[in-house]
């Protein structure tokens, strides 16, 4: 009972921080794309201390809390209310099943007061992560991380508002769109790993020290993309596009709804980053980081955490970088690379593993240790030629002509 | 009680906690200012024209069938991943049918390959599938 | 029982019709030529027949000792039964050829044929999961092809009207199989007759399990009796075939009345312990549709809606066949092991005799509506008894095959409804003789009367169509053009001439064995194989041979 209201705090209070100080990063990642300083005053309240803008996370919290919580009247208030809790609550639960590191030594629980020769012989080593048991981990993130869908398009219904319905309607299009190559994607790690159990997985990888994304190249990259659609970042945040829809489906959302909106989307960024380190980046392996988890030290363990906490912020600051430096999709766009890119790209990539998968496990007997070249070079064979295929067929499926069937509206005069 | 999935519906309920915490929290410490225009709706400071909730396009509507259809057909995939490398799976079942019992059965050639080319077939016909609704023009949206 | 490649040879027609099916829907979308996938589609009926043909050795010979628990039940009923599927398919192709929306002539052909795999996959089926996705998969299909049949509203009035009582049926249908499984544990019909037969045999346990079992045999009749349109779940029927076009209406005549057949056959008259409520319940349904299929048709103008009240009369007359099985089910456990044998046969037969009029309706009815076809208006088809008036001397073909089918649906002698008919008179007869004035002897007494007397009034509509036709001036509604500009063309010709050749072939060549069908139901068997159902037949005694074998051997141990 006791451990996993631990973790969950852990896990909450870090969360929650994190997403706070992302911010603050993202606001100096596009600074210093733009060159400019970037929020840098903030520190120690009432003092002239700055701390590089350090302060800054506590003074928007802080303003969010005291601003008005104002609830229009046109507007459908208990679903009105429901969608920022139900999005901030699916986006923090996700992480029940995702491994924020590896072990810890059985020792830590001398740390509460238990006798060490007991905990030596009872207990193992304590997973970091609050459901270790969970067979079904991958789907339980599937299911949770679809919530969003909801959120969205219940915020964007209820705000009776007609830059939110359409924003609604849009991202509620693009992120059931991405989410079948993002399945497709997970699919074939799965087949390669055996298992749904997110753990099990980086064991898989750092057991053979081949991470997924030199076995599957072409998985990565569309796993990587559909996250991006998923978590809504741009060049694929067309559901809140400032510019056109003021915001998208919370428009009409002030002070602390508006803050449960934009700490989800934070939250679906780092679920992100953890999905893609976890399946494809080997999560905390390194390699001289493998062995069974019975036998971690705290150094092991420590590094681990290191290893994994780095990757995950690398991935991130990818994120921003990304952000800064692309424009936004056109709709049709956004659709057809969906359907007509992603989605085959990602069945070619599920049929080559399940082929890969299966000739190895013929052959292994055969060949030996060269199985893993072989699989290894005919998957990035099929990486590159899936591009040089994409590239050929661009014209087929990116559309950018003028358009002559449309027709433009005579303007009434007495208008 | 005693669930692997028990820790995960407790971190649920903590997660539902801190969304109405946080909210509640803005709730009692802001001011409060009604005010005629402030609750209309947000139209870039015009007044607004009609009700927001009307039809749209049906594209919408194409594309969640679409989802739905290729959606549960991957989740039945899911299953044979599992099993394809798990020495739970896919493999005990087929030496399985090399006992005697497995044979008597009529099941003689049941092995790896066979569920392999169904579950390629299976691939294939939502290939089919996507061919079929992207040549009807299910994904033209201009 | 995993598949095996042996059990993919034997389902090959099904698999290559679902392949050919997706080939024509996704080939559609380059090239729409509805001529071209009409012949495409045939050709695909032909390898599926071709495959069927070849398989005909694993179907009938050792068959029973074949997959004893496997999905599909390897017998001789299936096999047939595929067969008529494949040619319903081929008729409702070849009308489809000229009547099938242009711009999506290929979603209806691949439609049709989808449905066709579902009718022969219920008709082998051995297995709930089974014996469901069939019969959705003649379902989903058909309320696309209905609402494609025509655009206007009456089109779409009577799709959703089908679509919305349709999944209520099948609603009731999917009960009905989850309170099987809880009283069996299992989803295998072999399994669950076997489980059924042991529950039956233990006294307490069988009164216990009495009114469960009655209420799953109620909710399974609901739910197939919408299929096959018996009395009671009548009412959508004349609506939606009025609202059809005619070769809708044909496609809603057969495909869901043999899937729904085949599935009453196997699920409540081989699965269920002997229990007086079953042929009670069939008895009553059968009254009931004929009674009142035949009296409403009497008053009917529009010449779709008298076919929908003429099609729940004859599904009442299939159900005195299956009411005969099932009383025989009942005979079974009172009597000797003598006349345990002689209800045997009776079941038999009485099944044998239910498969063979199907037979005949299915094809009596297609042709009917092929025929309406071949003189339909473009577009509108036309509608009503009167349009036919002048017929003979305008189009004497037409009029001819017209009369053929109106005949055999009516069972005037020589032609196939009449051996029907016969048939089940005689079965329902057989049960009831020797009179010895117990309720069941009596009651049969009383089907056989009404399925007569029912006979009489229906001959009273089927011959004033005839009578139109043959003996009335061309009216008003009739002009030369309806006459002389058909939408049929050759191949809609050729599906009514191989109608008319299905009636009048069944129909003469038992002619032969007349003389030997006059003796009591040993004659009927004769009478049976020696023409289209003969597997049926067989089949029939191959069921039931298993299941009184164990009947004959308790029976001996008791003794």
């Amino acid at each position: 009972m006791l451990e996993p209201l631990i973790k969950i705090a852990v896990l909450l209070g870090g969360l929650m921080t994190a997403a706070a100080y992302f911010v603050l990063l993202e606001r100096w990642i596009a600074a210093w794309v733009q060159d400019r300083l970037g929020p840098n005053r903030v520190g120690v309240p009432l003092t002239r201390i700055r701390l590089f803008g350090l302060g800054q996370p506590m003074a928007d919290g802080g303003k969010f809390i005291l601003k008005e919580e104002f609830m229009p009247a046109h507007v459908d208030k208990r679903l009105f209310l429901l969608a920022p809790i139900s999005i901030l609550a699916a986006a923090l639960a996700v992480f029940a099943v995702i491994p924020f590191g590896s072990v810890l030594p059985a020792s830590v629980y001398t740390l509460f007061g238990q006798d060490a020769a007991t905990v030596a012989s009872t207990e193992g080593p304590v997973p970091l992560v609050v459901a270790p048991g969970v067979d079904v981990g991958l789907l339980y993130v599937f299911a949770l991380s679809s919530i969003a869908v909801y959120g969205v398009i219940v915020g964007g219904w209820a705000s009776n508002n007609k830059y939110s319905f359409l924003g609604g309607l849009r991202s509620s299009a693009q992120l059931i769109s991405y989410e079948l190559p993002l399945g497709l994607a997970i699919l074939s790690v799965v087949l390669a790993s055996g298992s749904m159990n997110l753990d099990e997985i980086v064991h898989r990888q750092a057991d053979s020290g081949v991470w997924f994304i030199f076995t599957q190249p072409l998985g990565f990259v569309v796993f990587v993309i559909a996250a991006f659609a998923e978590a809504a970042r741009l060049p694929f945040d067309l559901p809140e596009c400032e510019q056109e829809l003021i915001g998208g489906y919370h428009t009409e959302y002030t002070g602390m709804k508006l803050l449960l909106f934009l700490v989800a989307e934070f939250l679906h960024m780092i679920t992100a980053a953890f999905l893609i380190v976890l399946l494809f980046l080997g999560g905390w392996h390194i390699w001289g980081l493998a062995g069974p988890d019975e036998q971690v030290t705290w150094v092991g363990a420590v590094g681990r955490l290191i290893v994994l906490h780095l990757k995950v912020t690398g991935v991130i600051v990818f994120f921003m970088v990304v952000r800064w430096s692309w424009p936004r999709f056109r709709f049709d766009q956004l659709m057809a690379l969906a359907w007509k890119v992603m989605l085959p790209l990602g069945m070619i990539n599920l049929v080559a593993v399940a082929i890969f998968e299966e000739l190895s496990l013929a052959l292994q007997s055969q060949l030996g240790g060269w199985t893993l070249a072989i699989s290894l070079l005919g998957s990035w064979l099929v990486c590159l030629g899936a591009w040089f295929g994409v590239a050929y067929a661009t014209p087929m499926i990116g559309d950018n002509r003028v358009r002559k069937d449309i027709h433009t509206y005579e303007v009434d005069p007495q208008i | 009680m005693d669930s692997a999935f028990y820790p995960a519906f407790l971190f649920v309920g903590c997660a539902l906690g801190l969304a109405c915490l946080m909210y509640g929290m803005g709730r009692v410490m802001g001011p409060r200012r009604a005010g005629r225009v402030k609750e209309m709706p947000y139209e870039s400071g015009m007044d607004p024209i009609n009700d927001a909730r009307r039809r749209f396009d049906v594209r919408f509507h194409l594309v969640a069938i679409a989802f739905l259809l290729f959606d549960v057909e991957l989740l039945f995939l899911y299953p044979w991943a599992v099993a394809s490398r798990n020495p739970e799976g896919i493999d005990r079942a087929v030496a399985a049918t090399q006992t005697a019992a497995g044979a008597m059965r009529g099941a003689t050639d049941f092995s790896r390959l066979l569920v392999f080319g169904e579950v390629m077939v299976f691939i294939a016909l939502l290939a089919l599938g996507l061919v079929y609704a992207w040549r009807k023009g299910v994904f033209q949206w201009r | 029982m995993p598949t095996d490649s042996q059990t993919l040879l034997l389902l090959f027609p099904e698999i290559s019709l679902v392949c050919m099916a997706a080939v024509i829907f996704v080939g559609g979308t380059f090239g729409n030529n509805r001529r071209g996938w009409s012949f495409y589609a045939l050709a695909a009926y032909g390898v599926a027949a071709f495959a069927l043909w070849r398989s005909a050795d694993a179907w009938s010979g050792g068959a029973a000792a074949y997959m004893p628990s496997g999905p599909f039940a390897v017998d001789i009923m299936g096999y047939s039964l595929r067969w008529l599927a494949l040619a319903t398919g081929v008729v409702l192709t070849l009308l489809a050829a000229r009547q099938a929306p242009k711009q999506l002539a290929s979603e209806f052909l691949g439609g049709l044929m989808l449905v066709v795999v579902g009718v022969m996959l219920v008709c082998s089926a051995n297995e709930l999961t089974m014996v469901f996705l069939g019969l959705e998969l003649v379902s989903v299909p058909t309320y696309m092809l209905l609402f494609l049949g025509r655009n206007d509203r009456a089109t779409a009035e009577a799709t959703i009207k089908y679509f919305f009582l349709s999944i209520l049926a099948s609603a009731f249908l999917l009960y009905g199989m989850s309170f099987l499984y809880g009283l069996t544990g299992s989803t295998s019909l072999p399994e669950i007759r076997a489980s059924l037969a042991a529950a039956h045999e233990i006294p307490a346990l069988n009164v216990a399990q009495q009114p469960l079992l009655q209420a799953t045999l109620v909710l399974l009749l609901v739910g197939l009796g919408f299929k096959i349109a018996a009395a009671p779940f009548h009412f959508y029927a004349p609506d939606v075939y009025q609202g059809a076009t005619n070769l809708t209406a044909g496609l809603l005549a057969t495909a869901p009345k043999i899937a729904g057949i085949a599935v009453l056959i196997r699920l409540v008259v081989a699965a269920f312990p002997p229990d007086d409520f079953i042929w009670q319940l069939f008895m009553t349904l059968a009254i009931l549709s004929m009674t009142i299929g035949n009296v409403c048709a009497l008053w009917q103008n529009n010449i779709r809606r008298l076919m929908a009240y003429s099609s729940i009369a004859h599904s009442g007359y299939m159900l005195i066949g299956l009411a005969v099985a099932a009383a025989a089910n009942s005979l079974l456990a009172e009597e000797t092991s003598v006349a345990n044998l002689q209800a045997a046969n009776l079941q038999a037969a009485g099944i044998a005799a239910t498969l063979f009029y199907l037979t005949v309706y299915v094809f009596a009815s297609l042709g009917v509506f092929a025929a309406c076809s071949l003189l339909a208006e473009k577009e509108r088809g036309f509608e009503n008894i009167s349009d036919l008036s002048g017929l003979a001397k305008s189009k004497p073909w037409a009029a001819g095959a017209i009369a053929v089918f109106m005949f055999s649906l009516a069972g005037i002698p020589p032609l196939a409804g009449f051996w029907g008919k016969l048939s089940l008179m005689t079965e329902s007869l057989n049960v009831a003789l020797p009179f010895n004035g117990s309720t069941l002897a009596t009651a049969f007494c009383v089907l056989a009367v009404v399925g007569m007397l029912n006979a009489a009034i229906a001959a009273g509509y089927y011959l004033r169509v005839i009578a139109v036709m043959f003996f009335q001036p061309p009216t008003g509604h009739a002009e030369p053009s309806v006459h002389t500009e058909p939408v049929g063309g050759w191949l809609t010709g050729a599906a009514v001439g191989l109608c008319t050749v299905a009636v009048l072939g069944i129909g003469l060549a038992p002619q032969m064995a007349a003389e030997q069908s006059s003796r009591s139901e040993d004659g009927v068997r004769v009478f049976v194989t020696t023409h289209a159902t003969q597997p049926a037949a067989n089949l029939a005694t191959l069921e039931i041979r298993g299941a009184a074998e164990p009947e004959v051997t308790q029976q001996a141990a008791s003794k």
